[in-house]
């Protein structure tokens, strides 16, 4: 797998599909579908992606908060897709600036959420 | 000289050189000496007044005293001057004296015989108030409080006289008017004598008398009450002139003596005493004092001037006034202890300034001892006490009885009718006397004419010269010497003496008499008898008889003249001597004159001192009258203006007096003063007062209860006092009342008060011990005062060991966290309330506690004295909230799981629902294709909450997928190998994927034809670590395969790609061509995660 410009985290995997499926649609390409950290990782070690979608409960008791960290560092701009609302799980104060995304999300939204931090492109 | 001793009679010598001899007193002295009671004394004819001192001295011994009649005594002096003492108990005839001496010595020596003496007194003592009360009557004299021994012996003598034994006979003879003043005169027998008790007119002398002249009074009073017969007296008046002498004072002195016995200060006002009286004085005063007279010794007019007698009561009459000395000396022994108790206060009285009390030596002040003051105590002198004041009021004594008027006023009407017969009977005797009778005529003893009868007056034939009625020179001379012969006879004989024949020459012829004198009364008659036989014949006979005779009787007469000479001589001598007894008496007569003026004169002062007394009294009275009218006045203002009922009652219980306000209580009006108490009605219900205030007669105490007024619920206060009187004598009760309604409500109302109090502070103090909530106080220095038993098992010590501690050494662990609060508080005095506090108590050693404290500040004034601490035990509280905060947590962190996963599921449902819509047009279909994966989802979901969302088994899943499709008891999908252990990710997975291969069989495999099965095999190698199982779908007996399917459907997407993700596993899918191959390798989760 090469460079990618969309970076999806998701552990789930009718969601990951449905997300790639789509962004693809979407028209949107380049799209690295993950579904643990380490693959994240190891998919943000051949580059930086232009955006982050990534799921915050990863399942036992794992979250995206890392990959998250990493990501903020190089100004790459995330979207966390949560269950939880704002009170129930904390965002650490350092990905303030995160943008959320409240599942069960529509697709327009997840496509809007994505243009709008992309410009359009 | 004769006197007696013992029984014998004893002779002595009489002394040359005593001028006054005087041998019967001297022996009657030495009798009554000896003899005392026995003696008896009997006094005849003699000349003088010789056995009159003896005579008292007998009487005084309780002797008797007998008087020849003087009548019949040949010289009257000495029985007259016996009788003028006044203390003779008989005079009688010289032949009668010597059988009613034997009569009275028989009589005693009955009375004294046996016991009738002792009875005899007892009875007489018995009936001393009769005779007090007969005396007081006839007498005028109290003797009812005189003392009984004396009295008795008196009586009883009295009635030894008179020969009586029986009381009630002797009480009747004392109505006759003298013998009460016998028996009175009897009573009052003084013995005295000058100077009586030398030393103690010595100690008088030195002790009192100096104070006497030091006075500065212009004279000097003296008073002597009970003087008797003056001695005393006038041994005062001595002893002043020796001293006024002494001193060259020339002040007027002036001894009053004062007694009720009149005789007796007749005696002392003359002055006259025995030679046996003085005999005890000293030579030198006997010749300054006094004179000899008629062989006594008489004061001599100096002596008596200074001196005034006067009849006084001592008891009865208003005492003497503005006094120096008042000397009684023996009076009071006869006085009972009541009357000396009378008698001392006058004392008191009559004293002016300092002046001197002079008692006899057995007597006393009579309990009265603050009125005077002790001089000398062995001789009785005393000293008012001015100061002290004066018990005795001239006003306070009872008036004086009037005596009782003689009782012969009562016989005056009888003796009228008497006087009618005898005066008849007397104008026939002088009838026939002067018209009848012989010439006679009454001679006196001397031969005196004192009377001629009509037939008489013939004889009469005075001489010539000098006029005089002497018969020898008035009757005719021929009777003259017959006459005279039988008047002499007659004398001598005591009988009638008749001279016959004796001629006596008339105008016709001579008549011849018979001359006869006898005796009538004390007089002689004469009597003139004719002799009518005698006629011319025998006249001759008779002449030359009588010449013969006339011879004889001239010889006779002649002889008889020289006798009767020299018995005129003798009688002229005795005539003589009459004649200078005569002029004594005249000149005793103006001594009583002068005696008398005297008494005038102290009757005079005394009317004068009563009159100053009244005056005295009288500003006294004003005085009193003044103080009585503020008094009442007072009194008047005090009742109007008191709203205390007071109420006066007598001791009868009647009203005396009461306050205005006593008529809320009783219907009482002013006119009811003097009704009975129980007469008028009472609002209060009272029915024991007589047996309270016999309460308090008995107690003298004041007494107090509670009456109640039932109308209108008003409780006074009683309170019972004894009325007193001035002279602090109970006289009646006096009752207050006070209203004490207001108190009694009060009282009550504080009661209940009270009683709340104690209940509320027992609730209170219930509390404070039973409450949960620990209390204490703690002082300044932070020391406990109180703590409850809550705090005290908080703290984990006994409450008792706290009281006194402080804090510090109790709990020093908590120390240091309250300190601060407690200082502060101390210091702003602002509570501080809900400090949470934290430490370790003994309670719980190494247990942290938790409590609520509060502290609150406790004042007095400003300042602020101790802390009060409330402590709750919130340990368990604290825990509990741990707790619940711990759960919250848990609480959140599963809610977040299971919003996670909900929208997971949602998020994942809507991810298929996108996919199932490929390809497909109809929405009929895809409504059924969405149900069926639905229900898959759903049925997986199902078995995870049976196992609580943590595990399900794979066996499970399939049996409820497969459900469906097996038939009775054809097993067409059959389960092998072990039991698999899924996740609820797996499982979900695992649901999806089963329902996919069974529905795609169902379709297109072994279950779409009769006789295909499905074999699902599990293998689990649990022999390392890795957990590997490996699950396979075998088909078998299906329609044969002949090519993979070209177009990958949503089952295809589920088992390769959803499967391969979410267990992370390898899946294998073999098309044979017998039927379908489906393997899956994957790990097992580990349960423990």
């Amino acid at each position: 797998m090469s460079e990618c410009d969309i970076l999806v985290l998701e552990d789930e995997a009718f969601i990951a599909m449905d997300i790639g499926m789509t962004l693809a649609d979407a028209g949107y390409k380049n799209i690295a579908i993950c579904h643990t950290v380490v693959e994240a990782m190891e998919q943000i070690d051949k580059g930086n992606p232009k955006i982050a979608l990534l799921d915050f409960n990863l399942g036992k008791d794992a979250t995206s908060v890392p990959v998250a960290e990493r990501l903020s560092q190089s100004d790459v701009p995330v979207v966390f897709l949560s269950g939880y609302t704002e009170f129930t799980v904390e965002i650490p104060d350092g990905l303030s600036n995160a943008q959320r995304l409240a599942k069960p999300f529509r697709s327009a939204e997840l496509v809007e959420q994505v243009e709008r931090v992309l410009g359009g492109s | 000289m004769a006197s007696i001793e013992g029984d014998r009679l004893k002779l002595t010598v009489r002394d040359s050189h005593d001028a006054h001899h005087r041998p019967i007193d001297t022996f009657f002295g030495s009798l009554a000496a000896e003899r005392g009671r026995d003696a008896y004394c009997v006094i005849l004819s003699g000349t003088g007044s010789d056995g009159s001192a003896g005579l008292k001295e007998i009487k005084a011994a309780g002797g008797f005293a007998l008087v020849q009649e003087s009548k019949g005594a040949r010289f009257p002096g000495m029985p007259d001057s016996a009788v003028a003492t006044g203390l003779v108990d008989f005079i009688l005839p010289a032949g009668k004296i010597a059988g009613r001496l034997d009569e009275i010595i028989q009589h005693r020596w009955r009375l004294s015989k046996g016991d009738d003496a002792d009875a005899l007194k007892q009875e007489i003592e018995a009936a001393l108030p009769r005779f007090a009360e007969r005396l007081a009557e006839v007498a005028g004299n109290d003797f009812s409080d005189y003392k009984p021994g004396t009295l008795v012996r008196r009586i009883e003598r009295r009635m030894t006289v008179l020969r009586l034994t029986d009381t009630e006979a002797f009480l009747n003879t004392l109505d006759d008017e003298t013998e009460a003043q016998l028996l009175a005169q009897e009573f009052l027998i003084g013995v005295t004598q000058f100077f009586r008790d030398p030393e103690a007119f010595e100690a008088l002398r030195t002790l009192a008398v100096d104070s006497l002249f030091a006075s500065t009074e212009s004279n000097i009073r003296i008073w002597v009450p009970g003087c008797s017969t003056g001695e005393e007296a006038y041994s005062l008046a001595m002893l002043m002139i020796e001293e006024m002498e002494a001193r060259k004072d020339q002040r007027v002195v002036q001894v009053f003596g004062t007694d009720i016995d009149t005789p007796s200060l007749v005696a002392a006002r003359y002055g006259l005493y025995s030679a046996n009286s003085v005999g005890k004085l000293s030579e030198e005063r006997l010749q300054n004092f006094f004179q000899l007279e008629n062989g006594q010794y008489r004061a001599i007019p100096k002596l008596r001037e200074m001196c005034v007698f006067a009849p006084h009561n001592l008891l009865q009459d208003p005492p003497f006034s503005r006094l120096d000395l008042i000397s009684c000396r023996n009076l009071l022994i006869y006085l009972s202890a009541g009357l000396q108790r009378q008698v001392i206060p006058r004392f008191h009285f009559s004293l002016r300034g300092k002046g001197h009390l002079f008692l006899g030596p057995s007597e006393s002040l009579a309990g009265e001892e603050g009125l005077f003051d002790v001089v000398d105590k062995t001789h009785r002198i005393f000293r008012k006490n001015p100061d002290a004041r004066t018990t005795y009021s001239a006003l306070l004594d009872a008036p004086r009885r009037p005596r009782a008027l003689p009782h012969e006023k009562l016989m005056d009407e009888p003796r009228a009718e008497v006087s009618l017969d005898l005066s008849r009977e007397a104008s026939v005797q002088r009838d026939f006397l002067r018209s009848y009778a012989a010439p006679f005529a009454l001679l006196s003893r001397t031969g005196d004419v004192l009377y001629l009868s009509e037939k008489m007056a013939e004889f009469a034939r005075p001489s010539p010269g000098t006029s005089s009625t002497m018969l020898d020179a008035y009757l005719a001379p021929e009777l003259r010497l017959a006459v005279r012969t039988a008047l002499t006879e007659a004398k001598q004989t005591g009988e009638a003496q008749r001279i016959d024949n004796v001629m006596v020459a008339g105008a016709p012829r001579p008549r011849v008499f018979d001359v006869e004198v006898g005796p009538s009364g004390s007089e002689f008659i004469l009597v003139l008898t004719e002799a009518r036989a005698v006629d011319a014949a025998d006249l001759g006979t008779a002449v030359e008889k009588r010449e013969t005779a006339n011879r004889d009787i001239l010889e006779t007469e002649n002889i008889q003249l020289r006798k009767q000479l020299a018995t005129t001589l003798q009688e002229y001598e005795t005539f003589g001597q009459e004649l200078k007894s005569t002029n004594e008496e005249l000149m005793s007569m103006n001594e009583e004159l002068q005696s008398s003026n005297e008494e005038l004169e102290t009757s005079r002062e005394e009317l004068q001192s009563i009159n100053e007394e009244l005056e005295t009294v009288n500003a006294e009275l004003q005085d009193n009258n003044r103080l009585l009218i503020r008094a009442n006045s007072d009194l008047k203002n005090l009742f109007e203006s008191t709203d205390l009922a007071v109420l006066f009652l007598d001791r009868e219980f009647c009203v005396r007096n009461f306050t205005p306000s006593t008529a809320t209580l009783f219907g009482i009006r002013s006119r009811d003063i003097g009704r009975p108490i129980s007469d008028l009605s009472s609002r209060i219900d009272y029915p024991d007062l007589e047996e309270d205030a016999h309460k308090v007669d008995e107690t003298l105490q004041s007494f107090e209860r509670e009456v109640m007024v039932k109308a209108t619920r008003q409780t006074f206060l009683l309170r019972i006092k004894p009325y007193r009187t001035t002279d602090n004598r109970l006289d009646g009760y006096v009752l207050s009342f006070i209203d004490i309604t207001e108190r009694k409500n009060y009282e009550e109302a504080l009661k209940r008060n009270e009683e709340t109090l104690a209940r509320q502070y027992a609730e209170l103090e219930n509390l404070y011990d039973t409450t949960p909530v620990g209390i204490s106080l703690v002082d300044r220095d932070l020391r406990y005062i109180r703590i409850n038993e809550s705090l005290a098992q908080i703290n984990g010590i006994p409450r008792e060991d706290h009281i006194g501690k402080t804090f510090k050494e109790l709990l020093p662990d908590l120390e240091d966290d309250l300190r601060e609060t407690y200082d502060w508080i101390l210091e702003t005095g602002k509570p501080v309330l809900n400090m949470a506090i934290e430490g370790e108590t003994p309670a719980a050693p190494g247990e942290t506690r938790h409590w609520i404290g509060d502290f609150y500040p406790v004042c007095q004034g400003e300042e602020v004295f101790a802390v009060g601490t409330c402590v709750r035990e919130v340990t368990d509280q604290a825990k509990m909230m741990q707790r619940i905060q711990a759960q919250n947590a848990q609480q959140n962190l599963l809610l977040a799981e299971l919003q996670h996963r909900v929208k997971n599921t949602l998020a994942t449902i809507s991810s298929i629902s996108k996919m199932l819509l490929k390809g497909v047009d109809d929405p009929a279909v895809y409504q059924s294709r969405l149900d069926d994966r639905l229900g898959s989802i759903s049925r997986t979901h199902d078995l995870l909450t049976e196992g609580g969302w943590t595990t399900t088994t794979f066996s499970e899943i399939v049996r409820t997928e497969a459900a469906p499709y097996q038939r009775g008891d054809q097993e067409r999908v059959r389960q092998t190998g072990p039991e698999l252990n899924l996740s609820a990710k797996q499982a979900l997975a695992f649901g999806m994927a089963i329902h996919e291969l069974m529905t795609n069989a169902a379709k297109y495999g072994a279950l779409s034809v009769e006789g295909g099965h499905v074999v699902i095999g599990t293998s689990h190698d649990a022999i390392d670590e890795k957990n590997e199982v490996r699950i396979v779908w075998k088909e078998y007996n299906g329609p044969k395969i002949e090519s993979e399917p070209g177009r990958k459907g949503f089952g295809s997407l589920v088992l390769e790609r959803v499967l391969k993700v979410d267990l992370s596993g390898e899946v294998l899918i073999d098309y044979r061509e017998e039927g379908l191959c489906f393997q899956v390798d994957f790990r097992l989760d580990d349960p423990d995660e």
